[in-house]
């Protein structure tokens, strides 16, 4: 009776999991195909996840306002994002992976960012969406150094395990990944913001600062050139588009043999590809997301690496000795155990499942086009999904 | 006596969840309120107090003859959203009360009335005589612009405290005659905040 209780719970629990990653797939599925469904709770009702999610669907039904406020939630939600790796591990440890709240990436707050200048700009706000560009620069600088300080602890952390070293190696090594935390799409919508602002001294500082992102965007390096000068660009259209879906998260499980307890399993959340590749002609690579999101990830998935396969030993331990005991609570504590385990074993396999996986800019000059503007287009699986201009003041 | 207690111990916990409306005409009571990181009342009314009066004090009025002030742009150069009205309104107020300068409301479009009714002079359901007669518009002569700037900075706090940033607002104005093109007054006032959290939303 007990062994069918502990199978019945572990089925169950193992279902959240699968439940996670059903709805991620239907949401891709939905956006792949122009659908958004709008959530009509009130934002400050909203968990982190769905708040991102739909931010973003209002943003694509053109509902820029209430985008922004579902953004803004997020951001005063999350105000220290660069403890994120703390709290994330802190709760994953107590109730597993996937139990807790969704703890956002850094790169999910820069997007936020990103996507709330598009709805200012689409609302004509230029003074708010001077105040996000501020914002996100304050953020990306904090980032940066915490992201410095992470990768340090977990050098130091991970040095003690050799073979979990190897097995995230391994597990990483066909990833292309940056030195620090960035997002060159965000810089240079932030400079094109200056540039056409008349703001030349930022607008040098941001151009300049994407152009060492990427450094062979030749159109970051036309609008920085511009910017040295103190020359607003005329009849200038920049085309943003993003194309198809950044690494979605699924979960993995595997063993390790430990001579004290036998063999040890523990869960790993595994990053995976999306195969949609779109190269618009004459557009070049302004943003590898996938690039933007191994970086960051290759260090949560030490943490994680190390939290699971510790924990799972653990409480191995705590399972046997409860099975084994001769008290007459023994069996509920046993099963009490089983569902401790298997709950806290849940890795988080939630992502911001809308971003892209490429951003690619393309600028033109039209003589014919009296003012400067600015478009943003959505490629899925080849199909455009959404495409907005914006006049530029 | 035992009823009593719970009953005191209950109605002093409700009261801790309660609303407080704070009297702005109680000079205690605004020096009481919550400190917090972001910029608020208070700030907004010192800092425009302190740049009135030293806008007043500094003579650049004397240098134009009836001077009509036209509100021009006030850069939010913060991490923080706020309508720089707060601002600006109160200094206007203090301004007009002071019978120094007039405001012109209409130049910057911010009253759009003025043209609507100049727009009914071909209007046979309008009395002309109600009507204003061409060339009645008064133009600025001054104009009024500034920036508003935050910085933060990271302290090195102790293992306890919740101290952590320091944020400095700057407020900076600017005068202008717009005769000469000329800045006839020019200041700025700073806020600095240190706590927990620089506010960046």
């Amino acid at each position: 009776m007990r062994k069918i209780i502990c199978f019945c719970l572990l089925l169950f629990l193992g279902a959240c999991a699968s439940t996670t990653q059903s709805y991620l797939d239907n949401v891709q599925n939905n956006f792949a195909n122009a659908k958004y469904e709008i959530n009509e709770t009130p934002v400050d009702k909203q968990n982190n996840i769905d708040l991102l999610i739909n931010g973003i669907a209002l943003f694509h039904a053109d509902k820029y306002e209430q985008s922004d406020s579902a953004f803004e939630e997020f951001n005063k939600r999350n105000l220290d994002e660069t403890s994120t790796s703390i709290s994330r591990e802190a709760a994953g440890l107590l109730l597993g992976g996937g139990v807790n709240s969704y703890k956002p990436y850094m790169m999910d707050s820069l997007f936020v960012s990103y996507y709330q200048i598009w709805d200012l700009l689409a609302m004509h706000d230029w003074s708010n969406a001077r105040v996000v560009i501020n914002q996100s620069y304050e953020r990306q600088k904090n980032m940066s150094i915490e992201y410095k300080k992470m990768i340090e602890e977990n050098k130091n952390k991970i040095s003690e395990y050799t073979e979990l070293n190897e097995f995230i190696d391994k597990n990483t090594a066909d990833w292309l990944a940056f030195s620090d935390i960035m997002n060159p799409a965000l810089m240079y919508l932030s400079g094109i913001y200056f540039l056409n602002d008349g703001d030349f001294d930022n607008a040098t500082l941001y151009l300049k600062r994407a152009s060492g992102m990427v450094p062979e965007n030749n159109f970051i390096k036309q609008d920085l050139k511009m910017a040295e000068k103190h020359t607003k660009p005329k009849n200038t259209t920049w085309q943003f588009i993003e194309t198809g879906f950044a690494p979605r998260l699924r979960e993995e499980n595997t063993g390790l043999f430990l001579p004290t307890l036998g063999m040890v399993y523990f869960s790993f959340s595994k990053p995976y590809l999306n195969s949609d590749f779109t190269q618009p002609n004459n557009a070049e690579m302004l943003a590898n997301v996938d690039a933007m999101f191994m970086t960051e990830y290759r260090e949560y998935q030490t943490n994680e690496i190390l939290r699971s396969f510790t924990s799972a030993a653990s409480k191995t331990a705590l399972q046997a000795s409860m099975y084994n005991s001769h008290s007459n609570s023994a069996p509920i504590l046993g099963i009490l155990s089983s569902i401790y385990t298997v709950a806290s074993s849940n890795t988080d396999v939630r992502t911001w499942a809308t971003l892209p996986k490429y951003i690619f800019v393309l600028r033109t000059s039209e003589s014919s086009n009296d003012k400067n503007n600015l478009i943003y287009t959505r490629i899925i699986d080849g199909k455009i999904t959404d495409n907005k201009t914006i006049d530029l003041k | 006596m035992k009823k009593i207690i719970p009953i005191m111990l209950g109605l002093t916990l409700c009261a801790c969840g309660g609303v407080r409306v704070v009297d702005l005409d109680n000079e205690k009571e605004v020096a009481a309120m919550q400190d917090v990181m972001e910029l608020e009342y208070r700030d907004w009314t010192n800092t425009a107090e302190k740049m009135t009066q030293s806008m007043l004090k500094s003579g650049a009025f004397r240098q134009v003859k009836n001077p009509v002030i036209a509100i021009g742009n006030i850069k939010n150069d913060t991490q923080q959203r706020f309508d720089t009205d707060m601002l600006t309104k109160k200094i206007r107020t203090t301004l007009l009360k002071s019978g120094t300068a007039q405001i012109a409301t209409n130049f910057s479009g911010e009253d759009t009335t003025t043209e609507k009714m100049r727009s009914m002079r071909t209007n046979a359901e309008y009395d002309q005589e109600t009507i204003a007669k061409t060339g009645t518009l008064v133009a600025p002569n001054m104009s009024l612009s500034g920036k508003m700037l935050q910085r933060n900075l990271k302290l090195d706090s102790g293992w306890f405290s919740s101290v952590d940033t320091r944020t400095e607002y700057y407020l900076q104005l600017t005068l202008t005659d717009l005769k000469t093109g000329l800045s006839v007054w020019e200041d700025e006032q700073p806020i600095i905040k240190e706590g927990d959290h620089a506010p960046t939303w």
